[in-house]
C-alpha cells in the first residue's frame, strides 16, 4: 500500500516533469514490479495525453476525422514538394509506399485532406517559398490511366487558382465615390466625433465605452477550423450553448439574412462604411461563410472587396482629416477593418489579402505609443485609450493567428499587455478608460478580454476583473439615456466565454435569452439604450450577433500567445499528420 | 469493407491510446511527433500481417514500442527517460477502453466545465500554454510544490470524473 502510494506520487511527478533522477529509478522499480503501478500509470497518461489534446487538438486530426465523417465522394489529389522529397531520399520512398496503398476512397478520403492542409500551408508559404515546385498526383478509386490523371490534374490546377482571381478581380469600384462617402459618414458625426454611427468613429466622443461599437472578437484560426465548419459550430453550440443554443443559431441566421437585405451596392453598409462593413464581415466570418459559401458567398466577397478598395497606399483604411484632439472615428474603423480583413484572410487564405492585412497592421504597429498603448489618430503622445486599444490588440492577435509577418509584431503585443496593467486599478478590479482611475465595467471587458487574448488569461488583473464583471448584467432598456451596453456585453461576454467555469455558466444562463428576446422580427436588433439609437440598426445588429456567436467563434481551446502562427511551422514538405 | 477503411476504422479508433502510449513514454514533444508519423506509417505497411483476431490496441502499441526503441537508438542525444524494461512493464499494463473516442473527450469537456475558475486557469497554462511547473508557480505567485499538488488533484479528479462520467468506474 504504501508502495502504491509512493508509485502515485512519483507519477505524478513524472507527467509535471519534475521527477529527479533518483525519483525516476524508482518509479521504474516500482513499474516493473508491481502490475498495478503500471496501470495506474497507463491511466494517467490518458488523462494527461486527453487534457493535453483536448487544449491543443491538431487541425490535422480534426481536419480528418471531419471528413471522414462526411465521407465525402472520392476525391483525389496528394501534393507534394518534388524538391524536398528528392532530398529526403527514403522518405519518397516511404511516401510513394503510404500514397500507392492509399489507393481507394478512404485513402481518398485521407489524401484529400492531405490536400487540404497542404493547400493551406502551401497559401502561407507561397510568398516567401518562391522556388518551390509542386506536383500533383492523382489516386483514383481504380487504377486510372495516366491521361486521366492528366486531365483531372489539369482540372484541380484550375481550381486551385480561383482564390487569388479575388485579388485580381478587385478592382476599386468607384474609389472616388467611395472615399467620399465615407468621408461624408465620418464628418456628419457632429462634433468631432460624431455622433456617428459608426463605430467607433463616431464613437470618439463618447466617453469610455464610447467606441463601442466595435466589434469584438478575436480568434484564432485554429479554432476556425472547428468552429466555423457546419459541424463545428453545431458541435459548440451543444457543447456552450446551455439550452439556448439552439435559438441563437436561429437569431443569428436571421440576422445574417436582414444584413445581407441591407448591404449596399457596393459591398459597404454604412453610416460610417469601412467600420460598419468590418463589423458585417466579422459577423459573417465568425458564421464560417466565406467567398465561396452558398447563401452569402458573393456578399462576403463584395465585402472584402469594398475594404481592400478603401485602403491608401500607406496602408490606412480609413484616415483622420483633422489634426484636433477630439475623438477620431477613423482610427476604430482601420481597427475593425484590419481586424475582419485579418480574419478573412485566415480563412479564405487569398495570397493578396496577406498585402493587405499586413499594411493595415504597420499602420498599427507604427502608431503604437512607446508605452504601448493608443490614441486618436494613432497619435504617439498624449491620452491612451482602452476603448481604441482594444481594437488595435484585437486586429494584431487575429493577425498574428492568420500569420502576418510584421517584425515586431509579437513585441507589440507585449507591449499592449503593459499598457494595460498600467490602468488596472486594484482597489476596484476595474480596468480604466485612459489611466486607472473611474473605471469602468465596460472598460474592465476590454482589459480582461484582450489580456486574456494575450496569453495573460491567469494574471491577477485578469482575476479582479473577472470578479469586478460580475455586477454586470443584460438588459435592454428603451429608457436609459447613456451608455453603449451592446459593446459592453460584447467584450463582456467574451471575456467570461475564455474564462469558462461558472463564470460562463451563470452568464450564459441569462445574456443568451435577453439577446434572443430582443431581435425584432426581421433579424435586426434594436438598440439597448437610447444612446446608442444614432448609431444605426447595423452596428446593433452586428454587435448582438457576433455576441450570440461566442460559443463558436471562440473556443475555450483559443490558442494563447505562445502559439507559433501557422507561417512559423510551415515548411515545404508536406506532412501527413495523421495522428 | 477494403482494407483501407478497415484500417482507418481501427485506426481511429484506437489512435488516442495509441498517443497517450507514446506520450508516456516520450516526453519531449518534438521526438514524439516524428515518432508518431512513423508508427501511422509502419501500422499502415504492416497492416496485412494484422491478426484480427487480436486487439489492434495491443498490436499497434507493440509495434509503437518498437519504433520508440529503434529511433532512441538512433540517436543518443536525448536518452529515454525510461529503461525497455520499465517501457514493456507500462505496455503490458496498457488496456483497451472500452469507450468511444468521442466519448471520452466529451466526457473531459463535461469535467473541465465542472472545474473551478482557479484549478481551470491551472490547466490551461499547464496543458494549453505548456509551461513548466516552475513558470506557473511564477505567474500564479505560489510554489512549484502548491502547483504540483494541485495539478495532481486536478488530474485524479478528472480522472475519477470521466470514468463516472463514461460509466467505468
Amino acid at each position: 500500500m504504501a508502495d502504491r502510494l509512493k508509485a502515485d506520487e512519483l507519477i505524478q511527478k513524472y507527467f509535471d516533469d519534475i521527477i529527479t533522477e533518483p525519483e525516476l529509478a524508482e518509479l521504474q522499480k516500482l513499474l516493473i514490479a508491481d502490475r498495478e503501478a503500471a496501470r495506474l500509470f497507463t491511466k494517467m497518461a490518458r488523462t494527461d495525453h486527453l487534457v493535453y489534446s483536448h487544449f491543443n487538438a491538431s487541425r490535422a486530426k480534426d481536419a480528418i476525422q471531419f471528413e471522414i465523417e462526411r465521407a465525402p465522394a472520392p476525391t483525389r489529389a496528394v501534393i507534394y514538394d518534388l524538391s524536398k522529397i528528392a532530398a529526403q531520399g527514403p522518405r519518397k520512398w516511404r511516401w510513394k509506399n503510404f500514397v500507392e496503398r492509399l489507393w481507394g476512397p478512404t485513402g481518398s478520403v485521407l489524401i484529400h485532406v492531405v490536400l487540404i492542409l497542404f493547400l493551406i500551408r502551401f497559401a502561407v508559404v507561397q510568398t516567401r517559398e518562391k522556388q518551390t515546385e509542386i506536383e500533383i498526383t492523382l489516386a483514383e478509386p481504380n487504377e486510372a490511366k495516366i491521361e486521366d490523371i492528366d486531365q483531372t490534374v489539369r482540372k484541380e490546377i484550375e481550381q486551385i487558382p480561383e482564390l487569388p482571381q479575388v485579388e485580381s478581380a478587385v478592382k476599386p469600384p468607384d474609389v472616388g465615390t467611395m472615399v467620399e462617402q465615407s468621408v461624408g459618414d465620418l464628418a456628419t458625426p457632429g462634433e468631432g466625433t460624431g455622433t456617428g454611427l459608426g463605430t467607433g468613429p463616431g464613437a470618439g466622443d463618447m466617453g469610455g465605452m464610447e467606441l463601442a461599437n466595435d466589434v469584438q472578437s478575436k480568434l484564432v484560426m485554429r479554432d476556425l477550423y472547428q468552429g466555423r465548419s457546419a459541424d463545428g459550430r453545431k458541435d459548440a453550440l451543444a457543447t456552450y450553448g446551455g439550452a439556448w443554443g439552439q435559438y441563437t443559431e436561429v437569431a443569428v441566421i436571421k440576422a445574417l439574412e436582414w444584413l445581407k437585405k441591407k448591404q449596399n451596392a457596393d459591398g459597404s453598409w454604412g453610416p460610417n462604411k469601412t467600420a460598419m462593413t468590418g463589423l458585417a464581415l466579422l459577423t459573417y466570418l465568425a458564421h464560417g461563410e466565406t467567398t465561396s459559401s452558398t447563401n452569402y458567398g458573393p456578399t462576403v466577397e463584395k465585402a472584402i472587396r469594398f475594404l481592400m478598395a478603401q485602403q491608401d497606399a500607406d496602408g490606412f483604411f480609413a484616415r483622420s482629416k483633422d489634426s484636433g484632439e477630439g475623438g477620431d472615428p477613423t482610427v476604430y474603423a482601420h481597427g475593425i477593418a484590419t481586424y475582419a480583413i485579418s480574419e478573412a484572410y485566415g480563412l479564405i487564405r487569398i495570397p493578396s489579402l496577406k498585402l493587405v492585412l499586413e499594411k493595415a497592421v504597420q499602420v498599427i504597429l507604427n502608431g503604437q505609443q512607446p508605452t504601448g498603448g493608443w490614441n486618436y489618430r494613432f497619435s504617439k503622445s498624449g491620452r491612451r485609450d482602452t476603448s481604441v486599444s482594444g481594437w488595435m490588440i484585437q486586429a494584431l492577435k487575429s493577425a498574428y493567428i492568420a500569420g502576418a509577418e510584421n517584425p515586431g509584431l509579437r513585441e507589440a503585443m507585449e507591449k499592449a499587455v503593459a499598457d494595460l496593467r498600467a490602468v488596472h486599478n486594484s482597489d476596484t478590479g476595474r480596468f480604466g478608460y485612459t489611466d486607472k482611475n473611474g473605471g469602468s465595467i465596460g472598460c474592465t471587458g476590454i482589459g480582461v478580454l484582450c489580456m486574456q487574448l494575450l496569453g495573460h488569461a491567469a494574471d491577477k488583473e485578469v482575476r479582479q476583473g473577472l470578479q469586478a464583471l460580475k455586477e454586470a448584467s443584460v438588459k435592454w432598456d428603451s429608457e436609459q439615456k447613456e451608455g453603449w451596453p451592446l459593446y459592453e456585453w460584447y467584450y463582456i461576454t467574451q471575456a467570461k466565454f475564455h474564462q469558462g467555469g461558472t463564470t460562463w455558466s451563470n452568464w450564459n444562463s441569462s445574456f443568451a435569452k435577453a439577446y434572443v428576446k430582443a431581435q425584432n422580427a426581421d433579424g435586426s436588433w434594436p438598440p439597448a439604450a437610447q444612446s446608442e439609437a444614432g448609431i444605426g440598426p447595423v452596428y446593433s445588429t452586428t454587435f448582438a450577433a457576433l455576441t450570440l456567436q461566442v460559443y463558436y467563434r471562440f473556443l475555450p481551446t483559443y490558442k494563447p500567445i505562445a502559439v507559433q502562427p501557422a507561417t512559423e511551422t510551415s515548411t515545404n514538405d508536406v506532412q501527413v499528420e495523421i495522428f | 469493407m477494403d482494407r483501407q477503411q478497415e484500417f482507418l476504422k481501427h485506426f481511429l479508433r484506437h489512435q488516442d491510446d495509441l498517443r497517450a502510449f507514446i506520450a508516456s513514454v516520450v516526453r519531449d514533444r518534438h521526438a514524439r511527433e516524428d515518432i508518431l508519423q512513423d508508427v501511422a506509417l509502419v501500422l499502415w505497411q504492416k497492416f496485412e500481417q494484422y491478426d484480427p483476431n487480436r486487439s489492434f490496441g495491443a498490436w499497434a502499441r507493440g509495434i509503437a514500442t518498437n519504433k520508440i526503441f529503434q529511433s532512441f537508438a538512433k540517436s543518443r542525444k536525448t536518452p529515454l527517460p525510461l529503461s525497455p524494461e520499465a517501457v514493456q512493464a507500462i505496455v503490458s499494463a496498457c488496456e483497451d477502453i472500452p469507450a468511444d473516442p468521442s466519448d471520452q473527450q466529451e466526457a473531459l469537456r463535461r469535467c473541465l466545465d465542472k472545474l473551478p475558475d482557479k484549478s481551470r486557469n491551472l490547466v490551461r497554462m499547464r496543458y494549453e500554454e505548456s509551461l513548466k511547473l516552475k513558470d506557473i508557480a511564477e505567474r500564479v505567485a505560489g510554489t512549484l510544490d502548491a502547483v504540483h499538488k494541485a495539478l495532481s488533484r486536478i488530474r485524479d479528479g478528472l480522472r475519477g470524473c470521466m470514468d463516472r462520467e463514461l460509466g467505468l468506474g
